[in-house]
Formats: C-alpha cells, sequence, structure tokens
C-alpha cells in the first residue's frame, strides 16, 4: 500500500461545484452539493447507490445541465454548466463511465481516438494514433490488446482498458474515473493505480468513484462522501477509517462484513469431469454440492470466467463434460436452464438488463409464461412474483413501468439477479454479483446468497474483490493459466493465499 | 479460418452478389456480354447508388433510415426537366450543382428533423417521402420534357466505358474519400453506440445530420442515373417496389406507347 506523499496532495483548486441541485422529476438527485478538487489529488467520491454520484459526475462531464450552482474551472472563472462532453474535454475534464462504452464496430486504436478530431482533419495522424494507443495501453497492462483489433471481439476487462485508454490519451487536467475499474484484474488495478499517483506527482487531479474501500484507502487523498444527493463531509483519507467513510454515507452503522457460517454439503448439484477451458491447460474435475457457496477468483483471462460459463451452459469445454445433478449433460443455456441452473451474467448492459424495457419486463422476461392464462400476461401476477422474489434484496424505484434504465446500478442488478430466482434454481451462478454495488447493496445480496445456501440451493460466485470470497464462501478455486491453481477451504481463504494463487504462486503464510 | 472469414462485414454481401450473378448468367448467359453490359449497368447503377444513398443514415444508427431517397430522386429528376431545362438551363456546370443542392437540402432537412427534432427516422423520412411526392406532381404534372445531350451518355457508353460505370465508380470514389476522413470514425461509432461516441466528444447530432445530407447528395447524384434511362416520368419520382407500383407503371408505359411517347430516351440518345 502507497501513503499518500502530504507534500504532493493538496494544491490549489482546479475544479469545484458549488451549491449544486439537479431534479429529475419528483426524484432530488442532487441538493447543494458541493465539492472541490485540487491540483496533486486523487479525490475519491463515495456513496451508496442513488446518492448522487453519477449525477455529479454527469455535470462535471457535461451529460447533464445543473439546475443550480456553478462550475468553477483552473482559471478561477465560473460556469453555469458544460453544454457537452466535448465542451467539458475542452476544459480539462474527460470521464470513464461505469459502463463500458465502446463502439463496439471500431478498432481499438480508433475508440481510444474516438471524438478527438474533427470532421476532415486528423488532430494527430493515424500512424501516431495507433503508436500511441499502443504505448497507453501497453502502461495500463501487461498483455495488451492489438489496436487494429475490433472491440466486439474483446472481453469486458479489454474493453475497459480501452475506456481508460480514452481518457488517458486526452491527458485531462481531471480524470473522472467512475467504477471504472471494477472490470480489472488485480494486476491491472495496480498498474492503473501507479499511473494515477503519477498523474498526481505532476500536478493533475483524478476524481475516483468506487466502492472498494481497500482501493480508496490505497489511492485516494481525500474523501468527498455524498448522502442522498448532499455532500456531508469532505475528510483528509490519512484523518478517517473506512467504517467512518462507510458509515458516513450510510448514514447509520453499517454491520462488520458479513461472514457467512457454512453449511453441510447435501447431493450433487453439478459436476464436470476432465474439464479443459484452454488448449494449454490441465484439465480437472469439479462438484457442487446443495447448500454450497464456491468461491471462484483468478486473474483476468485464466479462465475462470470461461469456467462459470461452461457450468452455465454457455461453453462448451474443449475437453471433459459439464453435468447436471441429474447426469445430464449441459451444453447450452437451455440444457442448463432445464437442470435449474440460473446465470446471473456480469456485463449488466450487454448481457443481463433489456434497457428499453421496464422494470417489471425485465424481471419477467425469462418467467412469463408463468404468469400468462390463454395468452394474456397477467400484470397484477407479474407484480406479486416481483414483489415476492424482489423483497429480500430492497429494490429502489419509483414505478415498476419505469424503465430498468431509471435505476442506479445496484437495483438494476438486484432486478436482474430477484429474475433469476423467480426461475426457482437450484444452482445460481453469480459472474461478480456485487461489481459496481455499493456496500449496503452488497450486504443485501450477501444476506440473499445466505438464504439460498440455507434454502438448499448451491452457489457458484465469481468475484473480481478478493474479500467478498474470504467472508462468504466455503470453498475457493482460485483459476491460474486455465485451471485451478488452488482450492483453497474456509479457513485457508485469505487475501494473501488467493491473491499467490492467482500469480501461480503458493502462499508463503495467511495474512 | 473460415468461421473467421464468414463472419466478416463484407462475406454476405459478396456471397449474395456472386450467387445472384451466377443465377442471372444460368438464366441469361448473355447478361453480362459485350453488347449487354451498359445496358445491364444502366439498369443496375440507379439500384446501386440509391442503396449507396441510403447507406449513411442505416449506419448512423438510432433505427437510421431514409425511405425518401426514392421520391427525392423524382423530384430531382423533375425539377431539372421541368423548371431548369424548361427555362433553357441545361449547362451542365448548372444543372448538376441545382440537383446536389437540392438532394443536399432534402437530406439535411430529414436530417434536421431525426437529428435535432428527434422524430423518428421512418417518421420523419416518410413525411419527406410524401411531400416530395406531392412537390414533383407540383412542378410536373404531366410527363416530358427533353434531358440534355450530355446526360444522355450515362444511359450508354462513353467511349469503351459504360456510363453508368462512370457514375458508379464516382459514387466509389467518393466514399473512398469518406472513409479517410475522421467523419467516417464518427459516423460508424454513432451507429455502433450513441452513448459512447458522445461521451467520448462526438457530437452525435451533427455526424446524423450530416449523415443524411450525404444520403441526399448520392440521392441526386443517382439521378443522374435514373434519368439517363427514363426521361420526365412523374412516376419515377420515387421508385416505390411494390406491385401496386408496378402495375401503375405497366400501365403508364402501355399508355405512352399507344400516344407514342415510349421510348423518347432512345430517340434523342441515338
Amino acid at each position: 500500500m502507497t501513503t499518500n506523499p502530504p507534500e504532493e496532495s493538496g494544491g490549489r483548486v482546479l475544479y469545484a461545484l458549488r451549491g449544486v441541485s439537479k431534479t429529475y422529476g419528483a426524484t432530488r438527485a442532487l441538493r447543494d452539493c458541493s465539492i472541490e478538487i485540487r491540483s496533486h489529488e486523487i479525490h475519491a467520491l463515495v456513496g451508496e447507490n442513488g446518492s448522487g454520484k453519477s449525477t455529479l459526475v454527469k455535470i462535471m462531464s457535461g451529460i447533464v445541465a445543473p439546475d443550480r450552482g456553478v462550475i468553477q474551472v483552473p482559471d478561477g472563472t465560473e460556469r453555469a454548466r458544460f453544454k457537452t462532453p466535448s465542451s467539458a474535454a475542452s476544459e480539462g475534464v474527460f470521464t470513464v463511465f461505469q459502463e463500458t462504452l465502446v463502439a463496439e464496430h471500431l478498432s481499438v486504436s480508433d475508440n481510444i481516438w474516438m471524438g478527438h478530431s474533427g470532421a476532415l482533419r486528423w488532430r494527430l495522424p493515424i500512424a501516431q494514433q495507433r503508436e500511441r494507443s499502443r504505448s497507453t495501453l501497453a502502461e495500463l497492462t501487461a498483455n495488451p490488446p492489438d489496436v487494429d483489433q475490433i472491440v466486439s471481439g474483446l472481453p469486458l476487462a479489454r474493453r475497459q482498458l480501452t475506456v481508460i485508454a480514452r481518457a488517458l490519451v486526452r491527458d485531462p487536467r481531471l480524470l473522472i474515473l467512475d467504477e471504472s475499474t471494477s472490470a480489472l484484474d488485480v494486476a491491472d488495478r495496480e498498474r492503473l493505480f501507479e499511473l494515477l499517483r503519477r498523474r498526481r506527482n505532476s500536478g493533475h487531479a483524478t476524481l475516483f468513484i468506487s466502492h472498494r474501500m481497500d482501493e480508496l484507502s490505497a489511492l485516494a487523498d481525500r474523501v468527498t462522501v455524498l448522502r442522498a444527493g448532499a455532500s456531508v463531509a469532505t475528510l483528509a483519507m490519512s484523518d478517517t477509517s473506512t467504517s467512518e467513510v462507510l458509515n458516513l454515507a450510510a448514514g447509520r452503522d453499517l454491520a462488520a462484513a458479513r461472514v457467512r457460517t457454512p453449511e453441510t454439503p447435501g447431493t450433487t448439484r453439478v459436476r464436470a469431469q476432465g474439464v479443459k477451458m484452454t488448449p494449454e491447460a490441465e484439465p480437472f474435475d469439479f462438484t457442487l454440492k446443495a447448500g454450497e457457496l464456491v468461491g471462484v477468483a483468478g486473474l483476468e483471462g485464466h479462465g475462470q470466467d470461461l469456467f462459470i460459463q461452461a457450468l452455465a451452459g454457455l461453453f462448451n469445454p474443449l475437453a471433459g463434460d459439464v453435468l447436471g445433478g441429474g447426469g445430464q449433460p449441459i451444453t447450452s443455456l437451455r440444457s442448463a436452464s432445464r437442470q435449474g441452473i440460473a446465470y446471473v451474467p456480469r456485463d449488466r448492459k450487454a448481457e443481463g438488463a433489456f434497457e428499453p424495457l421496464s422494470i417489471l419486463e425485465n424481471f419477467s422476461m425469462p418467467t412469463r409464461n408463468r404468469y400468462s392464462r390463454a395468452g394474456w400476461l397477467s400484470n397484477r401476477a407479474q407484480v406479486a412474483a416481483f414483489n415476492h422474489y424482489s423483497g429480500p434484496l430492497k429494490v429502489k424505484f419509483g414505478s415498476l413501468r419505469d424503465p430498468i434504465t431509471s435505476l442506479s446500478g445496484g437495483n438494476q442488478q438486484k432486478v436482474i439477479i430477484s429474475r433469476w430466482l423467480a426461475a426457482n434454481p437450484i444452482v445460481v451462478l453469480l459472474n461478480d454479483p456485487t461489481r459496481g454495488v455499493d456496500q449496503a447493496t452488497k450486504q443485501d445480496i450477501y444476506g440473499l446468497i445466505d438464504q439460498l445456501c440455507a434454502g438448499g440451493a448451491a452457489v457458484v460466485m465469481l468475484a473480481t474483490e478478493v474479500e467478498e470470497l474470504i467472508g462468504l464462501a466455503d470453498r475457493v478455486l482460485v483459476f491460474h493459466e486455465g485451471s485451478p491453481f488452488a482450492e483453497l477451504s474456509h479457513q485457508e481463504s485469505s487475501r494473501s493465499t488467493i491473491v499467490s494463487a492467482m500469480f501461480g504462486q503458493d502462499s508463503g503464510g495467511q495474512e | 479460418m473460415f468461421r473467421r472469414t464468414f463472419s466478416r462485414p463484407w462475406f454476405f454481401a459478396t456471397a449474395l452478389f456472386v450467387v445472384l450473378l451466377a443465377a442471372n448468367l444460368l438464366v441469361l448467359p448473355s447478361f453480362v456480354s459485350s453488347a449487354n453490359i451498359a445496358g445491364t449497368l444502366a439498369v443496375a447503377a440507379p439500384l446501386v447508388l440509391a442503396a449507396m444513398a441510403a447507406t449513411p443514415s442505416i449506419l448512423s444508427g438510432g433505427g437510421g433510415i431514409d425511405i425518401s431517397i426514392g421520391p427525392l430522386i423524382g423530384f430531382v429528376n423533375v425539377f431539372i426537366i421541368g423548371v431548369l431545362v424548361g427555362n433553357g438551363i441545361d449547362s451542365p456546370w448548372l444543372v448538376i450543382p441545382a440537383a446536389l443542392a437540392v438532394g443536399l437540402v432534402a437530406g439535411l432537412a430529414n436530417g434536421v428533423m431525426v437529428a435535432y427534432i428527434r422524430l423518428q427516422p421512418i417518421v420523419a423520412t416518410l413525411g419527406s417521402y410524401l411531400v416530395l411526392l406531392g412537390l414533383a406532381l407540383v412542378v410536373m404534372r404531366q410527363p416530358g420534357g427533353s434531358a440534355p445531350e450530355w446526360l444522355l451518355v450515362f444511359g450508354s457508353s462513353i467511349g469503351p466505358l459504360p456510363g453508368a460505370l462512370i457514375l458508379v465508380a464516382l459514387a466509389l470514389a467518393g466514399w473512398a474519400v469518406l472513409r479517410r476522413l475522421p467523419y467516417y470514425r464518427s459516423l460508424i461509432g454513432v451507429g455502433s453506440d450513441e452513448r459512447a461516441a458522445f461521451t467520448a466528444g462526438v457530437n452525435v447530432a451533427r455526424v446524423r445530420l450530416v449523415a443524411y445530407g450525404i444520403g441526399g447528395l448520392v440521392a441526386a447524384r443517382r439521378d443522374r442515373a435514373h434519368r439517363a434511362r427514363a426521361l420526365g416520368r412523374p412516376q419515377s419520382r420515387g421508385v416505390i417496389y411494390s406491385r401496386r407500383h408496378r402495375c401503375r407503371r405497366a400501365w403508364w408505359d402501355r399508355r405512352n406507347w399507344r400516344s407514342g411517347r415510349n421510348g423518347r430516351l432512345d430517340h434523342r440518345g441515338g
């Protein structure tokens, strides 16, 4: 963990929002909110889902205009708003959003430089664009994607790196990272953090939004806490603690990190025999029993994602078989679904949510036959089912007829999880279910997992946040180079054992 | 290897072209003979250019489509014959810019409705479709008029080259230039993911506006190919690919045949 050099933090004020308010219909997203961001600073922004973080970021990025308040820019003058992201960029502000916003039909390099040139003239020759793309990606990851590759073929983490590179090549005075590290693996995240520290040392500012408190304490100089649309405090990270920040954000004392009591495993729900995820990987076996919660971890691209997809029938292993509890092979999502296996995907935007549809339609999509009589869809039955299955997750919404996009990221995730719970699965596969959701939502999801296991369901959970697996999983499969490098019991799981296994190292001891 | 080739965007279009060409050659072996090629291309060129005119709006995403391309071609046609040539203006230096300007204005009008007023593209361009259809009738209620000699070569040959091929080649050259511009990347970016393009700093509305404008320009150019085939026929204002239209067209051709008006183009071209 790197400490924040005091002489480099807290320069002059570069950007400030003063007295900013924003209302969407009946919802007050921001109320008289203020924040100052200085040069030589990494400034964290913390708040629960729906606390106004996204609205604040959108105002700073030129996507929405505040109803009241002003934005101060580095020359000390004030603006009522940034009209567009392009005008925010010309004021030195560039944002990487929570969603991986890429143009799928363009190459990596074209995505990185999208919006940089005018209509007729390149501001930077194409050859130089490609070279800069290559060098920026090489700074971000040890295994950068080919800059000429079309983005549609890239996994989520590579796309995320592409949008981060898009921001970095602009060299903005204020870089806003809105939950944009959530798809990165540990190694790439560390590289990015080093890069942010170098930016800080050269006088630039970063506004960093993350629900991972370990990231905030490792990186941030100051933190501003938002609650219910208002800025409740700005603190130096060196003068505060993680629990104080979380309690300020929640407005109440949060329970300590949840630790699950393991259930006694029951009958076999899923079996994998001699499966190979990649050509070079060793084949391996896996058994999942009722009541079990198995955690899956690994550096990006080491096979853990393919493994959970194989259990869901979305990926056919190169060798071996995946079988359901009854011995039937799982070769497709449909065959998995028939055997009571539900899969909650990782990329909410691309694989989870039907964006034009309402909250209720999103919920009932895979189970709608249950709510219809003679071809008529019963709204009442859908609402009753929604209330039943989403109840434990406490979804915050205005109307069930609102589009799912009207919800915060965490609440969208809750709707998608509820959708699959409505299918009454016996196996639940969760692919990074707490990505980009706040602490309170995480607690709700953890509680739900507890209930599922206690009810006899088996759960496999892939998590990029190692701490989640330590507290929750009965055992953790850590993937390295396409196969499990280590299987750690609940007692053996610690940050050091899991991270060491991710890098193919035996742990030197527990933390 | 094969799988990668199949997934290429150009594969389907190329395969379809080859299959249809083979089918045509099977039915009519003289389809691409040297005697027929100019006529074949003259028939194909208007369709090729109409497809090219419709492409930018589709690429701009957001359900983009311009169904007013057909009536726009017809309107430019009657505008040239009825308004320009009818008033003695037949110099290519005036006719071509005027035709392109009409196409551009019509395309930009669609672009404004789609990108700024935010009407659904199909609704906006259906409105334009009806307006242009009506305007064509206002300008020229009856078929007739004459086309300048320089225009008719696009229906036959210029030296060894089919005239229509030159028009298509010009459009392709224009497209090749467009592909090298930053605008093209913005266009594909907007079509791929509007939000990604917007947050990256692309002016999404302007990109869409220009896409419809380009469509109008290509449609105006396509008119020269079309006009070289069919002189001043109001029902050619808009190629409506429907049975009803084909019936009406057949009726019109029969009527012209009886009245001796059919084949005017051949006489002039000859």
